[in-house]
């Protein structure tokens, strides 16, 4: 087998995820247009040189719509030789799509790849691609469907999580975050959106609040009480769970993952590839895997597919040096500490999607540059990328520095 | 129970006679329209008698062979009402409910006096419109309100039915252009009945997950489309409940 290598991985911030957000104004095409131009520009490539671009998109309906990675492409004034595709494993795609593109390099029917991801959820909102699993009725009811904030609430209670600690894990993503972003420890990765003018969109993951406490977050509202009692979906979750008496709501705006905008690209090839471009391969992709898991509870993937990764990979947890296991909910997070016996001090060391939000395309693409960020800086081998999938799956990714 | 039964007088009125009304009731009725379209001759019909009634489900729908025909034969009826030049004007009072309303659903026009009561009790007999009416109901509300309407064995008084235009309102003969609802709002419509209905029935009220079906399955169709699906799943609820006797 070929081995893949990761050349470069690039961000945009995350913008909030409302009309008042700095990323608002800008079309999920141009966010991932001027991601995919940057990647040009910073490797200086020879885009006829690239076999496929891959994007993950969880909405790809209206603007985000028909092939958002092929009109990207285009947009960036990528050669026309260049093809894209855009792929859906909800909140995974960002790094589905790098698997993808490694897959391809991997089989030895391509040379040099992109995967990456764009999700404006100020633009496209949650929701709008509709889709059976939560609509039609003979599936809702055959899955026992519930949105994911039921479903973290469920996990919550089955593992007796209390407010307290899903709250104590958030403020302490606020505050990695923002010592992070103070002591730059994202400026590999992130590229600033200036607008057609060139002026400043954003240079920054503008969701942060640092002055997060356990006070401050104590007197927020539980987000999913309501839905959760007024339709019925708590007792969904119970007939499925019947051991847990009720659904403990702890999960509210402060410990879930922000809704935000933003796009990501890694840049992958083989061997060869690189050194015709003279690019420094700064890690391999070691192995993936993705898995199917209860789709109520539908938080529960990354311990499943990260256990399934291992076995493919011949290793274990205690081979991983660093581990960005995405924050959909503070309580995924936990779960997968307890479930595989991990230590919180090498998970999520920089922050996550609770305090910078999940711009859900993309965030598996962001995450995998995040962490490549992080051994490098540590000066580490081994990292794993997990994220929770809805419709019950998870996704995990191992890289290994070269 | 009175037998029900259709009679025609003068060419220009339908009787409803009787309450409870088996197979050859609606043979009888669909006769009666037959005559009416084939002649020609008169401009409107009066729809009139007594409008609260019900179905023999037993008589109609006891052989699983042949509920296909009794289902077509039913939306038939309401279709060619519902289509024809001729201008039916159903005159209600009174408790309006079963099949009587179906065919009142159908007319172009519904005038009903100040004691009336559309009663949409359907699902908690478990049973639904059997006539293609969801698909009209959909047409001269939305499909919230239907779905409302329908889940909830609604019973609309004179006032709302008058403020939501069902009653005293020409029907647009335009009835057929329907058209499709999938938006953001249509998910959302869907994940809260879906969860309602889940929640409080627990899959053991097949009438319910019938009438989301149907609403569901026939958002992005045309209507006569819509009707067919309608007439899959009354099939599929029949044929459930053949098989539990
Ligand atoms: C949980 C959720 C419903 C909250 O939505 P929301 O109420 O619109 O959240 P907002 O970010 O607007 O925050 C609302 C308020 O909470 C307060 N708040 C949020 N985070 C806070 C924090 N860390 N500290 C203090 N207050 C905070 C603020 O008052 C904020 O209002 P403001 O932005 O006007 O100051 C939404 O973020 C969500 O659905 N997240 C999960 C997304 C998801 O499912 N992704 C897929 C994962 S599987």
């Amino acid at each position: 087998m070929t081995e893949a290598y990761i050349y470069d991985a690039i961000r945009t911030p995350r913008g909030k995820g409302k009309n008042t957000g700095s990323l608002h104004q800008i079309t999920p095409i141009k966010l991932a247009s001027k991601t995919l131009k940057k990647l040009k520009e910073r490797n200086n490539l020879d885009t006829k040189l690239i076999d496929d671009v891959v994007l993950g998109c969880v909405h790809p309906v209206n603007e985000q719509g028909s092939d958002i990675a092929r009109v990207a492409v285009l947009d960036a004034d990528y050669d026309q030789s260049v093809p894209g595709t855009q792929i859906d494993r909800f909140c995974a795609s960002g790094l589905e799509a790098c698997n993808i593109a490694a897959a391809q390099v991997m089989s030895g029917q391509s040379d040099l790849t992109i995967g990456g991801g764009v999700e404006s959820m100020s633009r496209v909102p949650m929701g709008s691609a509709g889709g059976a699993w939560m609509t039609d009725p003979s599936v809702a009811f055959k899955t026992y469907f519930v949105p994911q904030g039921i479903s973290a609430d469920l996990l919550a209670s089955k593992y007796n999580y209390s407010r307290d600690d899903v709250d104590l894990y958030a403020v302490n993503s606020q505050k990695k975050a923002n010592e992070a972003w103070e002591k730059k420890y994202f400026k590999n990765s992130i590229i600033s959106i200036y607008d057609q003018n060139g002026d400043l969109m954003l240079n920054h993951d503008e969701l942060i609040r640092k002055e997060t406490t356990m006070q401050s977050l104590a007197s927020l509202e539980p987000s999913f009480s309501k839905i959760g009692k007024h339709s019925g979906l708590d007792e969904i979750a119970l007939m499925k769970y019947p051991e847990n008496n009720n659904i403990n709501h702890v999960h509210h705006a402060g410990n879930s993952s922000g809704i935000v905008d933003g796009a990501a690209a890694v840049l992958i090839g083989n061997k060869e590839i690189g050194k015709k471009l003279n690019l420094k391969p700064r890690a391999k992709i070691k192995a993936f895997s993705s898995i199917g898991t209860e789709p109520t509870i539908m938080l529960t993937g990354p311990e499943h597919a990260s256990e399934k990764v291992f076995k493919r990979a011949k290793m274990n947890q205690k081979d991983i040096d660093l581990f960005e296991v995405n924050e959909a909910f503070a309580a995924v997070v936990l779960r997968y500490l307890e479930a595989l016996d991990i230590s919180e001090d090498k998970v999520n060391v920089n922050g996550g999607s609770i305090a910078m939000g999940h711009p859900l395309g993309a965030t598996g693409s962001m995450l995998l540059g995040t962490l490549l960020d992080e051994l490098e800086r540590r000066d580490l081998n081994t990292g794993l990328i997990t994220l929770c999938v809805g419709a019950g799956m998870g996704t995990a990714t191992i890289i290994e520095r070269v | 129970m009175v037998q029900g039964s259709f009679e025609l007088s003068n060419n220009s009125s339908i009787e409803i006679k009787g309450k409870s009304f088996d197979l050859n009731s609606f043979k009888g009725l669909n006769d009666i329209l037959q005559k009416l379209t084939h002649e020609n001759k008169t401009k409107n019909i009066s729809v009139i008698g007594n409008f609260n009634t019900e179905l023999q489900l037993n008589s109609i729908f006891s052989k699983a062979n042949e509920i296909d025909e009794a289902l077509s034969l039913l939306q038939h009826i309401t279709r060619t009402i519902e289509k024809s030049s001729i201008k039916f004007i159903s005159h209600v009072n009174g408790v309006v409910r079963g099949p009587a309303l179906e065919l009142v659903l159908s007319c172009n026009y519904i005038k009903a006096d100040i004691d009336t009561f559309l009663d949409f009790t359907y699902t908690s007999e478990g049973i639904i419109p059997f006539f293609g009416s969801i698909q009209r109901i959909i047409k001269m509300l939305d499909y919230k309100k239907t779905l409302q309407i329908l889940l909830t064995n609604e019973k609309l008084k004179f006032e709302e039915a008058n403020s939501l235009k069902i009653i005293n309102n020409e029907i647009s003969k335009n009835i057929d252009k329907k058209k499709p609802f999938w938006d953001q709002d249509f998910t959302n419509t869907f994940i809260y009945f879906n969860s309602k209905i889940h929640s409080t029935y627990k899959n053991k009220k097949p009438a319910y997950n019938a009438i989301l079906s149907i609403i569901f399955e026939s958002s992005i169709c045309e209507y006569n489309v819509g009707m067919s699906i309608e007439k899959r799943w009354a099939k599929w609820l029949i044929l459930k409940s053949l098989i539990k006797k």
